[in-house]
């Protein structure tokens, strides 16, 4: 009788608990868990709050990013635009392609140690990394579908259920879980073997010229382009004239006349993959990108302070600061196996 | 079989045997003292045609009920009341916000009430759209106001007030009165991001509520 009764309680627990929650009964996923480079800051806790990177979401988050099928005709997934030799940016584009012959507004911006932002886009528009996915995939000129198509597409391939069985314990597809995937995948695109890493751990040199480069970069570029990270994630208004897109950057978010024509400053980490430069890709080569910053007028309004002064550089300054800005390319990064589709 | 589902059923009596007070809130939209009816064309208080196809809205942290961070999608013409448990009225007023708190606004994705499938969700600029109001007037043509925005100085979500009877109810119909609300209308017909107008519109939604009696 007792084992009858202990049977009894044993099915109840377990059909009580199958209404709870509908979890899958051996979920376990491999822990996966952020590795921080040494000398980097602390990530943005709050992408990984109820979503820390597992395997199995990685796994699942990697597909998604690769699948060109959520697009509306099928032809743009989101490694089109966000190509890893890229270092995760549209090579060679001022503009991306989006479905049906589609142009983007903005130059793709590399995904690149995404975890230690706090806002994304030129300008901070995502407030969160597990937000922005839903902006590619509805934009007209990217992915073009409806949230509601998403959902209904990787529910009726049937690769994906299994996986986010592993990666969720449910295989319940949903925007969340999606979403989520798709952020433990790009917060793991972390880049900090470069040439210029090597040297700060003492495993290389520089060569001479770099070294003047270094030395250049600084005195005039450390400011915004702070390393560990090359950027301080802020915004800034660098005296880029206004594009024919009438593009504003961060006004358009906040409406402040204040924060016209600010964009979020780029990280220049694999800045010699990421070609062409700016929000709008209008600079096709480092040399022009490093003439905007000479040539500057100093008295443009809302200019970032660190501008102000003139920046003086020779022909031969020039060079040296683009060769130490190419040792700052990671080809542990954009050679990856673990990021290949 | 038959002992498990009393085993069941046991559990679920000796849980409504614990289980708190509940209460219905529902939404109603009224024009002239009537509830507004979709699409139908009404008498503007500016003296034109006008009608409302689509009106959203979400509410949370109700001071009456016992989840306080519970968030309810609100559609006028659809799914536009919800059961939700109570610690009593021992207060003679309700308050709610009309909004999405800047945490859930910058949490990422969430499932539930929510999703950004509800529409209710910006993808360009994260955000939830807090109230949405969609239609046409005759002198306006397109009335197209999607309110929200969380960040200072365009933080549109607001704390609504109201005063309620001391005496137990198990049932609150909250009224929206699009008469109350026209002005919002008139000054600015489409709003479609955080914005000064969107400030100014949430400032007269929360007068335009009340409790609705039949």
């Amino acid at each position: 009788l007792k084992t009858k009764v202990i049977l009894h309680i044993a099915i109840l627990i377990a059909f009580a608990s199958s209404f709870i929650s509908n979890a899958y009964w051996d979920f376990k996923p491999t822990p996966m868990p952020l590795q921080v480079p040494k000398g980097f800051p602390q990530p943005n806790a709050a992408i990984f709050k109820n979503n820390p990177i597992t395997k199995e979401g990685f796994a699942l988050g990697k597909k998604l990013f690769y699948d060109f099928t959520l697009s509306k005709d099928s032809q743009v997934s989101c490694a089109s635009c966000h190509q890893q030799y890229a270092s995760f940016s549209t090579y060679d584009h001022d503009f991306s392609h989006g479905i049906y012959d589609t142009h983007t507004y903005r130059n793709a911006p590399p995904l690149v140690n995404l975890a230690w932002m706090k806002s994304w886009h030129w300008d901070g528009a995502i407030n969160h990394l597990a937000n922005q996915p839903l902006a590619p995939f509805t934009a007209k000129d990217e992915m073009g579908e409806t949230l509601e198509n998403i959902v209904k597409k990787v529910k009726a391939n049937k690769d994906y259920a299994p996986m986010f069985l592993n990666a969720f314990g449910t295989s319940n597809v949903n925007i969340p879980n999606i979403t989520k995937a798709l952020t433990q995948f790009t917060s793991s695109l972390v880049s900090a073997n470069s040439t210029y890493d090597k040297v700060m751990r003492g495993e290389q040199k520089f060569s001479k010229p770099q070294e003047a480069g270094y030395t250049i970069f600084k005195t005039h570029c450390n400011g915004c382009h702070t390393a560990p990270l090359f950027t301080t994630n802020t915004f800034a208004n660098n005296g880029i004239s206004l594009n024919d897109k009438n593009d504003k950057g961060l006004m358009n978010i906040t409406g402040q006349a204040k924060d016209s024509l600010s964009f979020k400053i780029p990280t220049l980490r694999n800045i010699g993959q990421t070609i062409p430069y700016m929000h709008d890709g209008r600079f096709n080569e480092l040399a022009k990108v490093v003439n905007h910053y000479t040539s500057l007028d100093t008295s443009l309004p809302n200019l970032h302070p660190l501008l102000r002064k003139k920046i003086n550089l020779s022909n031969t300054e020039k060079q040296q600061l683009i060769l130490f800005l190419f040792s700052l390319s990671d080809t542990s990064f954009t050679k990856n196996k673990l990021y290949y589709p | 079989v038959l002992r498990t589902l009393f085993f069941t059923f046991c559990l679920y009596y000796t849980q409504s045997l614990f289980a708190q007070q509940k209460v219905t809130i529902s939404f109603v939209a009224t024009y002239k003292g009537q509830i507004l009816k979709k699409d139908s064309v009404y008498i503007s208080p500016s003296n034109d045609s006008f009608s409302i196809g689509k009106l959203k809205c979400y509410v949370s942290n109700f001071s009456i009920t016992s989840n306080k961070q519970n968030v309810q999608l609100v559609d006028f013409f659809g799914e536009n009341s919800f059961v939700t448990s109570t610690n009593g009225f021992k207060q003679n007023k309700l308050s709610f916000y009309l909004g999405v708190d800047s945490a859930l606004n910058s949490s990422g994705p969430q499932a539930g009430a929510l999703d950004p499938l509800n529409n209710m969700f910006w993808t360009w600029h994260s955000g939830y759209i807090f109230f949405k109001l969609e239609g046409s007037s005759s002198s306006l043509k397109k009335i197209e106001q999607h309110i929200g925005g969380y960040k200072a100085p365009y933080n549109a979500l607001r704390k609504i007030t109201l005063p309620l009877s001391t005496q137990q109810n198990s049932s609150i119909v909250i009224a929206f009165d699009i008469e109350k609300y026209w002005a919002a209308i008139v000054q600015k017909p489409i709003i479609g991001a955080p914005s000064a107008n969107a400030v100014l519109a949430a400032n007269t939604a929360t007068q335009a509520f009340s409790i609705f009696t039949y």
